[in-house]
């Protein structure tokens, strides 16, 4: 693992600026346009990347490692239909904890894991600006009642705290067909009813961006049922402007062998693969009785990973 | 008594610089002599097509002599195309436009809007003298007037007191020498080359310290084709950083982001401030101009508005830093960044501070201005005479930008477009 660390990290070649990135079929572009601006690229040596915009899983081959940023249903289907290239590939991954049950047991020396961690982080009680991000869409959200229970912590912001939202609408981004979600609508509700009597700002993309400072700022992330995506965008934008983010652990993670500072204020670990029973197998059966042309897409799979 | 109708946006712009130049030159055309003021909300945010016609018809019923465009943003083009529409026949204002360092990025625009300034008196103002030479290149009949944005000597000035404070703050010894810089950390103002020159004149100088004050930004070097993805330039600089010994590790501090009102004590603690900044829109140096209002002396690229602030009555408080457009970059002489840095470690000018800030005054304070402001709105001004082909090639380069990037040959080397615009941002030897 050390070796290839080393090995990627010198070269610091980046699968997102590479010409193998962004030839796509057409359902990656779909997935990759209901995911902005989560899914927009970041950087760091240890070349963060969405293996669902590779074509062909044989060019990462030119990479010594990748930082998979892929949710459960774009990492499962991945493996199922690479896992006899992946032994041949020089590629070592590094995968959110949460996948670490997808890894088939032969390919277990090729994997290990990453945590983002925050030396400082405030408690929300703290906060001078709550911030809650997140692409409203059913497949992008937990569930209702989990989103529910998420949600009680804002009682604990302070009265005086300015709260703003960041909540695109956007389709389900592996929905194989379009249908009509309420999932915005439910969530704001969910909102009004924690916090009554209090103003809430909604922010576009662009206002996002254009304020300089998000010091002070406590940040929740409903993107977190990760079988979209386990890595977003705005966490890292929000966290290297000085922002608190709830689903970035503090820095309490002592099993790491190697870390990257990302910002003043955030950092990636990498981790062995922990020990934990492979789903693979159960995966694998699945593959033989339904045939189905991207798992990705399908939503029995995803009960599967579930 | 001349009507003034003063056009920006009431919400300030998320550009901190910007937010300090439009209240500050606000507070410049308040203080002019027999005008009468009134303001006009553009805001930011896109507006509705009718709301930008109400604010149009409310602007021609208080019949104003001069408009005045003071805000970066948004781009006047839709304002200026109803109130065309709403002046056709009768008599025509002045219009002032406050020319930012963003001008660059909007050829299209002003291309656009140039078509309706037929009939209508102008003057362009732009805060620095090289600014003056590179709009004065896009602009076939007009001359383009230097009106440097101003600084309020109430919230700059130095301090004793607020010095011993900062250095208390910093931990720092009567003997050291603190360099500062402010500002976006960002590829175009070479904050690696500032960190690893500053590191490589003084390992064996305890006594140095380099302050770093903003945050990181993914603005890159776009027009010279360099695109850098989230967190690549804090990388890149980081690393640098991270190579050094531990000794000298502990005297580069970066302090991120800090409120516009801290800066003053900041400042204060410092004892040079250092700007290498080659970015394209560098078209003045507002923290420059703070901290010369403080009393610093500075350490400055030779590139684009940085050059205004020099005082021949007393050089020696501005040190430049000579840039060049090579064939892929603009180039930096690190050679004299050490050389500048060491002779402001040996002499900080310290009882000189008073001094430096007395000249700073003069050149660009609100009073200053004002006077700039009162002889451009008494002035014969003449009707807007066109852009040049320059501008317009510039304008078609830059609507190509999605298929090829506008300053690049094939070969990826600066082509000689960006060579004939920004030549007004090198010194000419």
């Amino acid at each position: 693992m050390l070796e290839k660390i080393n090995s990627q990290y010198k070269s610091a070649n980046t699968l997102a600026k590479s010409q193998f990135y962004r030839s796509s079929p057409q359902e990656v572009g779909q997935v990759f346009g209901e995911l902005f601006p989560m899914g927009l690229d970041y950087f760091h040596e240890l070349n963060p990347a969405f293996l669902f915009r590779l074509t062909n899983a044989e060019y990462l081959n030119k990479f010594a490692a990748v930082t998979v940023r892929d949710g459960s249903a774009a990492f499962g289907s991945f493996l199922l239909k690479n896992f006899q290239i992946i032994s041949k590939l020089k590629t070592h991954f590094f995968i959110h904890p949460s996948l670490a049950r997808l890894v088939p047991e032969h390919l277990k020396n090729q994997f290990s894991i990453w945590h983002v961690g925050q030396n400082k982080q405030i408690n929300i009680s703290k906060a001078k600006r709550v911030v809650i991000v997140g692409l409203m869409s059913d497949q992008t959200l937990s569930p209702l009642s989990v989103v529910k229970d998420h949600l009680k912590i804002l009682s604990l912001a302070p009265s005086n705290c300015e709260i703003q939202l960041f909540l695109p609408l956007r389709r389900d981004p592996f929905g194989l067909s379009w249908k009509e979600s309420y999932a915005g609508y439910e969530v704001v509700e969910t909102m009004k009813n924690e916090i009554p009597d209090r103003k809430i700002t909604f922010l576009s993309y662009r206002e996002l961006v254009e304020i300089p400072s998000w010091q002070d700022t406590y940040c929740i992330d409903l993107t977190a049922n990760h079988l979209v995506i386990t890595d977003s965008f705005v966490n890292h934008y929000l966290a290297a402007r000085g922002a608190t983010i709830e689903a970035f652990s503090g820095n309490n993670n002592n099993d790491q062998v190697y870390e990257i500072d990302l910002s003043f204020n955030h950092k990636i670990q990498f981790s062995p693969l922990p020990k934990v029973e492979s789903i693979f197998p159960e995966m694998i059966f699945y593959k033989k009785a339904a045939a189905t042309r991207d798992y990705a897409f399908d939503p029995v799979f995803h009960t599967l990973l579930s | 008594m001349q009507k003034i109708a003063c056009i920006f946006s009431f919400t300030e712009s998320n550009w901190v610089s910007c937010q300090k130049i439009v209240f500050n030159l606000h507070k410049s055309y308040q203080a002019c002599q027999k005008v009468d003021l009134k303001n006009f909300n553009y805001p930011h945010e896109a507006l509705p097509a009718k709301d930008i016609l109400k604010l149009a018809e409310d602007i021609v019923k208080y019949a104003p002599d001069v408009l005045v465009v003071m805000d970066h943003k948004p781009h006047p083009i839709q304002l200026i195309q109803k109130l065309t529409s709403l002046y056709q026949g009768k008599n025509k204002p002045k219009i002032i436009f406050h020319i930012f360092g963003d001008f660059s990025l909007y050829y299209y625009q002003w291309g656009k809007l140039g078509d309706l300034l037929a009939g209508f008196k102008v003057e362009f103002l732009v805060a620095s003298d090289r600014q003056k030479i590179l709009i004065d290149k896009m602009l076939a009949k007009n001359s383009a007037v230097i009106c440097p944005f101003p600084v309020d000597p109430q919230d700059f000035y130095p301090s004793q007191d607020l010095r011993t404070k900062q250095r208390k703050e910093w931990n720092l010894k009567e003997e050291d020498v603190a360099f500062i810089f402010t500002g976006r950390l960002s590829r175009q103002k070479r904050i690696k080359t500032l960190i690893t020159s500053f590191a490589s004149e003084f390992k064996n100088d305890p006594r140095a310290h380099l302050y770093l004050y903003g945050g990181q930004d993914i603005i890159g070097d776009p027009f010279v084709g360099i695109t850098d993805l989230e967190g690549e330039y804090f990388r890149i600089f980081y690393s640098a950083y991270k190579a050094l010994p531990p000794e000298i590790q502990k005297r580069i501090h970066f302090m991120g982001s800090v409120p516009n009102s801290e800066l003053l004590q900041v400042y204060q603690g410092a004892d040079a401030f250092m700007n290498l900044s080659v970015h394209n829109d560098e078209d003045y140096g507002m923290s420059v101009a703070e901290a010369q209002f403080v009393g610093l002396p500075i350490g400055l690229t030779n590139w684009g508005g940085l050059a205004s602030f020099h005082h021949p009555e007393l050089p020696e408080a501005t040190a430049f830093i000579p840039v060049k457009i090579g064939t892929r970059s603009k180039q930096v002489s690190v050679t004299t960044v050490k050389t500048v840095f060491r002779s402001f470690l040996n002499n900080p000018l310290r009882e000189k501070r008073n001094s430096i800030s007395e000249l700073a005054n003069k050149k660009f304070n609100v009073q200053k201005v004002t006077s700039i402001l009162e002889a451009t709105l008494n002035k014969e001004s003449s009707e807007f005479g066109g852009f040049t082909p320059l501008f317009a090639q510039a304008s078609i380069a830059n609507q190509l930008i999605g298929t090829e990037p506008m300053y690049l040959t094939s070969n990826h080397t600066i082509n000689q477009l960006y060579r004939d615009i920004y030549s007004a941002y090198v010194r000419k030897n």
